[in-house]
C-alpha cells in the first residue's frame, strides 16, 4: 500500500514539474504569456505528488512497514517514534524525498509571493528552472535512488533501526531539515539569476526580488550548521563542535560563497558595481549545493572507487557539471549587459571593505574545497589514499578569519565612495575602547597565546563597531531600529563574534583528561571536582544504558553513559555536560566499563565558553529574521548616516531625475 | 521601485536593453550601456550632494570625487554623441592601473601557497579514516601515539647513537608537549617527556628534565615510572641518598618489568645499595 502510494506520488510529482519545464519554456520562447498561469497548477501537482510520497514513507516508518527496503534499513520495531520519524532523513533516498518535498514547497509559495508577475519573462524562466530542477530530483528517485523499492522481510524481522548515533538526541529532528530549507532555498535566487540572464534583464531588479529569498536560505543553512555543530558536541563524546569532516565542508562551502552574496549584493545594488561577481557567487553557491549532495550521498567519501560502484554519484556529478556549464555558457553570452557602470573610488570606501571581504570569503571556500576533493584527486589520479588533516585548514583559515573580524569592526563605519581619516578615527572610537576592554578583561582573567588574544581583541572591535550601529539606529527610530538589513546585520555580526570569542577560547584553553575513579572517589581538574557516585544499568526497549552518576563541584549530579543499542549491537557513549556562560564541563565513561573493583573511567574536559557557541547562532538565527523585516523605508542610494526622512519628502525625493 | 514592485522594469535601459533617446548607428548594446553609465553617473553626482549633507563625506572628498564623476560624465556624453565604444569611454575617462596586475598575482600566489600547503599535510588514510578533518583523540589515544614515538625514538638513538637520534627524541617530546598543553598535569605525559630530555644528553635541558619529573612525581607520587626516571637522574647526578628513596617508594608499588629492567640496565640499586648502608638495609626490607 505504502509502496503503490509513494511511488504514485513521485511519478506524479516527476510529470507534473516535466510537463511544466517543457511547456512553459515552450511558451516563453514562442513568446506565449499566458501560458504563464499553467504554473501554479503544475507546481501544485508537484506539491501534492511530493507531500504524498513523503507522507508514504513517514507512515510507512510509523507503522514499521518493512516490506519497503528503505524502512527495513533503517527501522525497527525498538526505536522511539521521535526517532522512527527522523530516520527518513537518515539516508540516501529518504533524504532526496524531504529535498524534493522542500523545494516544492519554496516553488508553490514563490509563485503565490509572485503571483501578479508570473507573465513576466524573468519570473518565467525562474519558474522553468525550478521545475526543471524539481525534475532532476524527482526523475533521480523514479530511477536509481528510488525509496520504494521492495522488500520480503523474514519472519520475526524487527529491524536495526537508524544508526545509534542518530537516535540519541533530539536535534535530529531539527538539524537536517534545516539543513535542507537552506541548501534548497539557495534554488530560488539562482533560478532568478539564470532568469535574468536568459532575459538579459541584468540589472539591479531581480537582485531586489530576491534579496529576502537568499537571506532566508542563509539563514536556514546557518541555523542547520549550528545545530549540527551542537549535535556534534552533544552526541559525539569528543567535545568538539567542527572537524573539518566531508560532510560538514559540504555545508561550509555554499555557506561561505551565500555569505560572500549578501554582502557583495549591497555594492552593486549600491554603486552598480561587481555584476558578473554576483550572479556567479549564486550560481556558485547553488553548484556547490550539489556538489556537497554528490560528496555525502554518492559514496565518494569512503573512496573514489566506492562512488563508481553507485549510479547516483555520476548522475549527481553530471548535474552539477551542468548547472557549472550553463552558468558559465550564460554569464558568457551576457558579458556585454553585465558590464558594470560603476567603480571603487577608493580602496577606503564601504565598497572597498566589501570587496576585500568577498575576496577573502573567496579565498575562504578554496581553501575549504581544495582541501575537501584533494585526496578524491590524489587517489583517482595516483591510487593514493590520503587524507588532509584539520591542521591544513586551521593554518589556512586562522588568518582568513582575523583579517573577516578586523573588516567586521572596520566596514559597518566607512562611509560608501571615500574616508576621510579624521571621520574613521571618530567613528572608530567606540570600537577601539570595545577592544582595549575585551583585551584588558581577557588579560586580567588569565587568557594567554596570540591567537586567542587576537580573537578577543578584534572581537571586541567587532562587537563595538556593530553595538555602535545598533544603539545609534534604536536611538533614533525606537525598537524599529533593530529591524531591516543593515541593523540586523549587526545582530548577526554580534552573533558572529560571540562564536569566533567561543572558537578562541575553547579551542586554547581545553584541558581534557581521564581518572579511573573507584566509587566516592574525587579528581580534580581546571578548578572543578569530580566525585564518581556510582553506576547504574538502565533497561530501554532499544538499547541497554550503563550510566554512571558524577558529581560535578557542588552543582549537581550529571549522568554519562554507555548505551548498547540491541538491533545494531553497537555501543555508543553518551556524554553529559554541565553547561555555564564561563565553562562547560563534559564528561563520558570510558571503555572498559566498571568491572568487579568498581573503578570507571571517567574522561573530563573542560572548555571554556563553548555556550557561547550557541548564543552566537541563536543571535545569528535572531539577526537574520530582523534583518528580514522591512526596517526605515531607506533607498539602497541613501547615505550611510542619512537622517531620516519624512514619507512626503521621501515619496519626493525618489522621483527619477533623467539626465538629458 | 517600492516593496510592492518585487520585479521591477528598471530604469529604461532595462528589459530589452534599447533606449529610444539616442542615435542607433552604435551597437545597441554598447549604446544600452553608456546610457546607463550616463544615467549611473548622474545619480552618483545627486548621491554624493547627501553624503555630504549626512557628513559622510569630507568637503575635500566631495569635491576630488564630484570632479571625477564630472569629467567620467562629459566622456560619457561625449561617448553617447560620438558613438565611441563604452570601454573606449571609460578608458579615456578612468586608464586602468596596475592592479589588475597585482591582484592576479596574489591570487595566483595564494593558490599556489594553498595547493603546496594541502600537499605537505596531507597524510596517508587508513581504514575506516575520515578524507578530511579529524577528531581530536582522547589524552589516552594521544599518549599512546606519544608512547609509540617515544619507543621509536629511544631505539633508534640507542642503535645509532646519542646524538644521531635526538631528532626523533624531540618529536617525541613535542607530542608530549602537546598532551600537557590540554592536559597540564598529566604524570605519565610528565614522566616521559622529562626521560626522553634526559636521554637527549643535551645538558641545557636537563633542568627542564629534572623539573618535570618532579612535576610528575608531585602529580601522582604512587607513579611508578616517575619514581624511577627520577631515581635514575638523581643516581647520575650523584645524589644517591634521594635516589635511594624512589627506590625505595618504588618497591611498595607494583612497578611494570620493563621499568625494573630499566633500572637493572643502570646498576642504580647496587650503586645506591653500596653508597649507603641504611638504604641497603631498607631495600633488602622490603623486598623480604
Amino acid at each position: 500500500m505504502n509502496v503503490a502510494i509513494g511511488t504514485g506520488g513521485i511519478v506524479l510529482a516527476f510529470v507534473a514539474a516535466l510537463c511544466a519545464t517543457v511547456t512553459i519554456a515552450y511558451s516563453l520562447v514562442r513568446r506565449r504569456p499566458h501560458r504563464a498561469r499553467l504554473m501554479v497548477p503544475y507546481a501544485a501537482l508537484v506539491l501534492v505528488g511530493s507531500v504524498v510520497a513523503f507522507g508514504a514513507m513517514e507512515r510507512a516508518f510509523i507503522q514499521r512497514d518493512f516490506t519497503i527496503a528503505f524502512v527495513a534499513e533503517n527501522g525497527s520495531h525498538r526505536t522511539p517514534l521521535l526517532f522512527e520519524t527522523t530516520a527518513i532523513w537518515s539516508g540516501l533516498v529518504g533524504s532526496l524525498l524531504l529535498w524534493g518535498l522542500v523545494l516544492a514547497g519554496y516553488l508553490v509559495v514563490l509563485l503565490w509571493r509572485f503571483r501578479d508577475r508570473l507573465s513576466d519573462p524573468l519570473m518565467g524562466w525562474a519558474v522553468v528552472v525550478m521545475f526543471a530542477v524539481s525534475t532532476f530530483f524527482f526523475g533521480l528517485m523514479l530511477g536509481p535512488a528510488s525509496p520504494f523499492v521492495r522488500f520480503a522481510p523474514p519472519l520475526g524481522f524487527e529491524g536495526d533501526g537508524p544508526n545509534p548515533l542518530l537516535q540519541n538526541h533530539p536535534l535530529m529532528a531539527v538539524h537536517p531539515p534545516m539543513l535542507y530549507l537552506g541548501y534548497v532555498g539557495f534554488t530560488v535566487p539562482f533560478a532568478f539569476a539564470i532568469g535574468a540572464l536568459i532575459t538579459g534583464r541584468v540589472g539591479e531588479g531581480w537582485l531586489v526580488a530576491t534579496r529576502r529569498w537568499t537571506l532566508f536560505a542563509w539563514g536556514f543553512l546557518t541555523a542547520g550548521i549550528v545545530l549540527g555543530a551542537w549535535w556534534s558536541y552533544e552526541v559525539l563524546g569528543w567535545a568538539g563542535y567542527w572537524a573539518w569532516d566531508p560532510v560538514e565542508n559540504a555545508s561550509f562551502l555554499p555557506w561561505l560563497t551565500g555569505t560572500a552574496y549578501l554582502h557583495s549584493v549591497m555594492i552593486q545594488e549600491r554603486r552598480g558595481m561587481l555584476r558578473v561577481w554576483n550572479i556567479a557567487l549564486l550560481c556558485a553557491t547553488f553548484a556547490l549545493t550539489i556538489l556537497g549532495t554528490f560528496l555525502t550521498r554518492s559514496g565518494v567519501i569512503e573512496s573514489v572507487h566506492a562512488f563508481s560502484e553507485g549510479s547516483i554519484g555520476p548522475i549527481l556529478l553530471g548535474f552539477f557539471a551542468a548547472v557549472v556549464l550553463l552558468s558559465v555558457g550564460l554569464i558568457g553570452w551576457r558579458g556585454d549587459r553585465l558590464r558594470s557602470p560603476g567603480s571603487i573610488d577608493s580602496p577606503l570606501s564601504r565598497e572597498g571593505a566589501f570587496l576585500l571581504n568577498n575576496v577573502l570569503f573567496a579565498a575562504f571556500a578554496f581553501v575549504v574545497l581544495l582541501g575537501t576533493v584533494f585526496p578524491l584527486v590524489v587517489e583517482a589520479l595516483r591510487d593514493r589514499r590520503v587524507s588532509v588533516g584539520p591542521q591544513y585548514f586551521n593554518r589556512m583559515t586562522t588568518p582568513i578569519g582575523f583579517v573577516l573580524l578586523f573588516l567586521m569592526a572596520i566596514a559597518p563605519v566607512l562611509p560608501w565612495r571615500k574616508a576621510s581619516a579624521e571621520l574613521l578615527s571618530q567613528r572608530l572610537l567606540w570600537p577601539a575602547w570595545a577592544a582595549v576592554a575585551a583585551a584588558s578583561t581577557a588579560a586580567l582573567l588569565g587568557a594567554r597565546g596570540l591567537e586567542p588574544m587576537l580573537a578577543f581583541t578584534l572581537g571586541g572591535f567587532a562587537a563595538g563597531a556593530a553595538l555602535r550601529q545598533v544603539i545609534l539606529a534604536t536611538r533614533r527610530q525606537g525598537l524599529r531600529g533593530l529591524l531591516g538589513r543593515a541593523n540586523g546585520g549587526m545582530i548577526v555580526h554580534l552573533g558572529v563574534v560571540f562564536i569566533a570569542v567561543g572558537l578562541a577560547a575553547s579551542g586554547s584553553y581545553l584541558r581534557d583528561d581521564e581518572f579511573s575513579l573507584a566509587e566516592g572517589e574525587s579528581a580534580s581538574m581546571a578548578g572543578h571536582t569530580v566525585t564518581y557516585l556510582g553506576l547504574s544499568v538502565v533497561e530501554h526497549p532499544e538499547k541497554q544504558s550503563y550510566v554512571a552518576a558524577v558529581q560535578v563541584d557542588d552543582v549537581g549530579v550529571y549522568r554519562p553513559s554507555v548505551n548498547l543499542f540491541r538491533g545494531a549491537g553497537q555501543s555508543v557513549g553518551e556524554p553529559s555536560v554541565r553547561t555555564s556562560w564561563k565553562d562547560d564541563v563534559y564528561l563520558t565513561l570510558e571503555q572498559p566499563l566498571p568491572g568487579v573493583d568498581g573503578v570507571a573511567v571517567i574522561r573530563v574536559i573542560v572548555q571554556p565558553m563553548v555556550s557561547w557557541l550557541w548564543v552566537g547562532g541563536l543571535l545569528m538565527a535572531l539577526g537574520t529574521l530582523l534583518a528580514a523585516f522591512p526596517g526605515r523605508r531607506r533607498r539602497a542610494v541613501d547615505a550611510v548616516s542619512a537622517p531620516i526622512v519624512a514619507r512626503k519628502d521621501r515619496d519626493r525625493a525618489h522621483v527619477p531625475a533623467e539626465v538629458s | 521601485m517600492t516593496s510592492q514592485d518585487p520585479i521591477p522594469a528598471g530604469n529604461s535601459l532595462e528589459g530589452d536593453g534599447r533606449a529610444k533617446d539616442a542615435p542607433t548607428r552604435l551597437d545597441p548594446d554598447e549604446l544600452a550601456g553608456l546610457l546607463e553609465e550616463r544615467n549611473f553617473l548622474a545619480r552618483s553626482l545627486r548621491d554624493l550632494d547627501a553624503e555630504l549633507a549626512a557628513g559622510d563625506l569630507s568637503p575635500a572628498d566631495y569635491g576630488t570625487l564630484r570632479e571625477d564623476y564630472v569629467v567620467r560624465t562629459a566622456a560619457v556624453l561625449r561617448g553617447i554623441e560620438g558613438q565611441q565604444s563604452l570601454s573606449r569611454v571609460r578608458l579615456a575617462a578612468r586608464p586602468g592601473g596596475p592592479w589588475r596586475v597585482v591582484v592576479g598575482a596574489a591570487v595566483l600566489l595564494f593558490a599556489v601557497g594553498a595547493g603546496v600547503l594541502v600537499a605537505r599535510l596531507a597524510g596517508t588514510r587508513t581504514a575506516g579514516g575520515t578524507l578530511t578533518g579529524d577528531i581530536r583523540a582522547s589524552t589516552r589515544q594521544e599518549l599512546a601515539g606519544c608512547l609509540e614515538l617515544a619507543s621509536a625514538a629511544m631505539s633508534a638513538g640507542s642503535a645509532a647513537g646519542a646524538s644521531d637520534g635526538t631528532a626523533p627524541l624531540l618529536e617525541a617530546v613535542r607530542c608530549y608537549s602537546e598532551v600537557l598543553t590540554r592536559s597540564p598535569g598529566n604524570p605519565e605525559a610528565l614522566s616521559y617527556r622529562g626521560w626522553l630530555l634526559v636521554r637527549t644528553g643535551s645538558v641545557a635541558l636537563q633542568a627542564q628534565a629534572a623539573a618535570d619529573l618532579d612535576a610528575a612525581v608531585a602529580a601522582d607520587p604512587t607513579y611508578p615510572d616517575a619514581r624511577a626516571f627520577r631515581a635514575i637522574v638523581l643516581y647520575r647526578s650523584g645524589q644517591l641518598a634521594a635516589a635511594g628513596k624512589d627506590l625505595e617508594v618504588l618497591d611498595t608499588l607494583d612497578t611494570p618489568p620493563i621499568i625494573t629492567r630499566l633500572l637493572s640496565q643502570f646498576g642504580i640499586r647496587q650503586a645506591v645499595a653500596e653508597a649507603s648502608p641504611t638504604v641497603t638495609a631498607l631495600t633488602s626490607t622490603t623486598r623480604s
